[in-house]
């Protein structure tokens, strides 16, 4: 399920209103679990935040510079590259930095960062066969690899958690139908289905205009594909012409009309399932520390002891 | 052509409060008296500054919220030297670079698929449309323009560098801008140029090369990594002068920076020091004129200086009590110094830091 649209939601409430007043509620009590899980923060040992902003930096930074940024940045969420063939970020998620991280109250979200896209847009990377076989086996493999790393960075034996794939910007000709894209298409579905049956929450990071997109579509024309739990849209148009000049945005939204909307409706992945990267790599600084940061709204699910008991800005509105 | 001796160190993690007076003890030029600096509302007509650099004693450049200056004695003067673009400020003008001659260069976005590259000769502004590939993520990133004389220049521009991945091309012209090679460049970062064959460029902190230091000898054709430690997170691109490149590298966990030089062209490098970092260090910046390397360390409770007079074998500490704060800082010779502040603000020293004043930019 890929977190339910709205309609349906209306939909299932109507009908579970009906099953009640027939059946005494034994029938509303099974229609609900028949339409498949929704996020539940009281009953999902994830953490659900609901609208604080964070950022991921591949330089790890100094344990320093993070307690600085937790206690003078508006920062609650952070990024942390934790493996795959494609990840060559310095640190790593090492069990102390993870821990330290969390003692200084911050929520983390695991990225791992496979294998990519036969026609990903960026040369000399690692990517997965083009036949959807294979390509599905590359995401098992990648998806087993990267619950190893996360449990040797938390040091869990087994779940909770959530970790969040790293598929880069594609170009495919024949969207979304091309080789490509039915092999991506594979390769993130082996990804969620590894992750669930592990009891793991999948999350996966994406270009709006190709990873993202491309989920979406599959999801709205009712394929078998097995959408993620999460979704992390990578979109940088709020900051203007270019980068270079963008700083933290205090109002930036996970729904946002101009830079998300047109590639994934809003009543998709709707019950604060989305994070936002907002931002690429820029420098900020707060409490007079300086990092290379990109910035991102997270409405969605991350690990860590920070839960905001307000609805922060970056959280869904409709909500 | 003539090209600066001393390069301009690019400051790392130095941001002070504003509205609060700004000390920047331990003067870069020896003194130890406590260097303030006047942080107080700008001179009326002032507009903030976001980039600005000395390139000599008295000609520098300043990119700001009122547009593009030029300076021909050090800062009492201005004229406005924007191309004719819609709006010439930090936002709309990605990279800037000029040479002491005035001879400058600057990038515009035209699209998402399409920059112009502007070249000055004299009054005039001309540009030159390039369509460099799709930003990954819909937006180009920052561009690192460095020429070496009029028309011998490398344009590096960032193709959407997040997370462990920073993409980028790198162009050359040998023209003064006229027309643009594709070159290939490892990734995205911070160039310097030395000569029409010798390059550096100081890897983004991010992507797979993050920190690290790569040199051209055949001016960009192909680049080679520099057998500098994994360790250490080159943040800026050396300072080369009489044949000596030193370059000043913090560790990951700003626990010490080490100075390494090189006297083959970048091909071998040699630890000349190895400083300890204050306590809760976050940052490093630094600045080399000659022989004069000095170190300005960020901290979470201020500032902290350390100053060589010998290349960088030994140093000295200096007094450092209050907060320094800049994003960039340019020093043509070990005496004059301009930083721009975080909130915006130009300031220039005449004394290798020990006092600072500010300069009013249109």
């Amino acid at each position: 399920m890929h977190g339910g649209t709205r309609s349906a939601l209306f939909i299932r409430r109507v009908a579970i209103l009906i099953a009640c007043v027939a059946t005494g509620c034994l029938g509303a009590a099974v229609l609900m679990s028949s339409t498949g899980p929704l996020p539940s923060a009281a009953a999902d040992p994830v953490n659900v935040v609901i609208g604080p902003q964070g950022f991921d930096a591949c330089v790890r930074p100094p344990l320093s510079s993070m307690s600085t940024w937790r206690q003078n940045s508006p920062y609650r969420v952070y990024g942390l590259y934790i493996g795959g063939v494609n990840q060559r970020c310095s640190g790593g998620g090492t069990n102390a930095y993870v821990a330290a991280l969390h003692q200084q109250g911050w929520d983390i979200i695991p990225i791992y960062v496979g294998q990519q896209a036969p026609c990903v847009g960026q040369p000399g990377l690692a990517t997965f066969p083009t036949d959807p076989t294979a390509a599905w086996n590359a995401g098992v493999q990648d998806a087993n690899d990267a619950i190893a790393q996360f449990a040797k960075a938390w040091q869990l034996g087994a779940p909770p958690g959530v970790i969040y794939a790293d598929q880069e910007p594609f170009s495919d000709g024949a969207f979304p139908n091309g080789p490509c894209s039915v092999a991506a298409i594979n390769y993130l579905g082996a990804w969620t289905t590894v992750m669930q049956n592990h009891g793991l929450k999948a999350g996966v990071y994406g270009a709006a205009g190709s990873t993202i997109r491309l989920m979406y579509s599959y999801v709205a024309r009712g394929t078998s594909f097995r959408a993620p739990d999460n979704i992390w849209i990578a979109s940088w148009g709020p900051c203007g012409p270019g980068p270079n000049y963008c700083t933290y945005l205090p109002n930036a939204s996970v729904f946002d009309g101009s830079f998300v909307r047109p590639y994934v409706p809003d009543s998709y992945w709707f019950y604060d399932q989305r994070l936002y990267q907002y931002n690429g790599t820029h420098t900020e600084t707060w409490g007079g520390v300086a990092i290379s940061i990109d910035s991102d709204c997270v409405d969605g699910q991350v690990l860590g002891p920070y839960a905001p008991k307000v609805k922060q800005a970056c959280a869904n509105p409709y909500r | 052509m003539t090209r600066r001796v001393t390069l301009i160190a690019v400051v790392v993690g130095l941001f002070a409060l504003a509205g609060a007076a700004m000390y920047f003890g331990g003067a870069l030029g020896g003194s130890s008296s406590r260097a303030v600096v006047s942080s107080g509302v700008a001179p009326a007509g002032s507009g903030s500054v976001a980039k600005a650099e000395l390139l000599d004693g008295t000609h520098g450049w300043a990119l700001g919220s009122h547009g593009l200056f030029w300076t021909s004695d050090a800062g009492a003067s201005w004229s406005s030297v924007a191309p004719p673009v819609p709006s010439a400020t930090p936002e709309a003008l990605n990279g800037v670079a000029f040479l002491p001659d005035g001879h400058g260069w600057t990038v515009e976005s035209e699209s998402a698929s399409a920059v112009r590259v502007w070249r000055r000769v004299g009054s005039t502004w001309m540009s030159t449309l390039l369509h460099p590939p799709a930003p990954v993520t819909g937006e180009y990133g920052p561009a690192s323009l460095s020429f070496v004389d009029p028309m011998h220049g490398w344009f590096l521009l960032d193709g959407g560098s997040h997370g462990p991945f920073s993409p980028a091309t790198l162009w050359r012209t040998t023209d003064g801008g006229r027309n643009w090679s594709l070159m290939s460049a490892p990734g995205s970062g911070v160039l310097h140029f030395v000569s029409p064959s010798l390059g550096f460029l100081a890897s983004r902190p991010n992507g797979p090369h993050a920190g690290g230091l790569y040199v051209t000898h055949d001016g960009g054709v192909s680049w080679t990594q520099a057998p500098l430690p994994s360790s250490v997170i080159v943040e800026q691109p050396p300072a080369v002068a009489g044949g000596v490149a030193t370059v000043v590298a913090p560790n990951l966990a700003r626990t010490a920076a080490s100075v390494f030089t090189s006297t083959d062209d970048g091909r071998s490098w040699t630890v000349t020091a190895q400083i300890p970092a204050p306590s809760e260090a976050t940052g490093l910046s630094w600045t080399a004129a000659g022989s004069s390397v000095e170190l300005v360390w960020s901290t979470v409770r201020g500032a902290a200086v350390a100053q060589s007079a010998n290349g960088g074998r030994t140093f000295a500490d200096r007094s450092a009590a209050g907060i320094a704060q800049a994003l960039s800082v340019s020093a043509p010779d070990a005496r004059q110094v301009w930083a721009v502040s975080a909130v915006g603000a130009l300031l220039a020293s005449d004394d290798a830091g020990a006092t600072w004043h500010r300069v009013a930019v249109p």
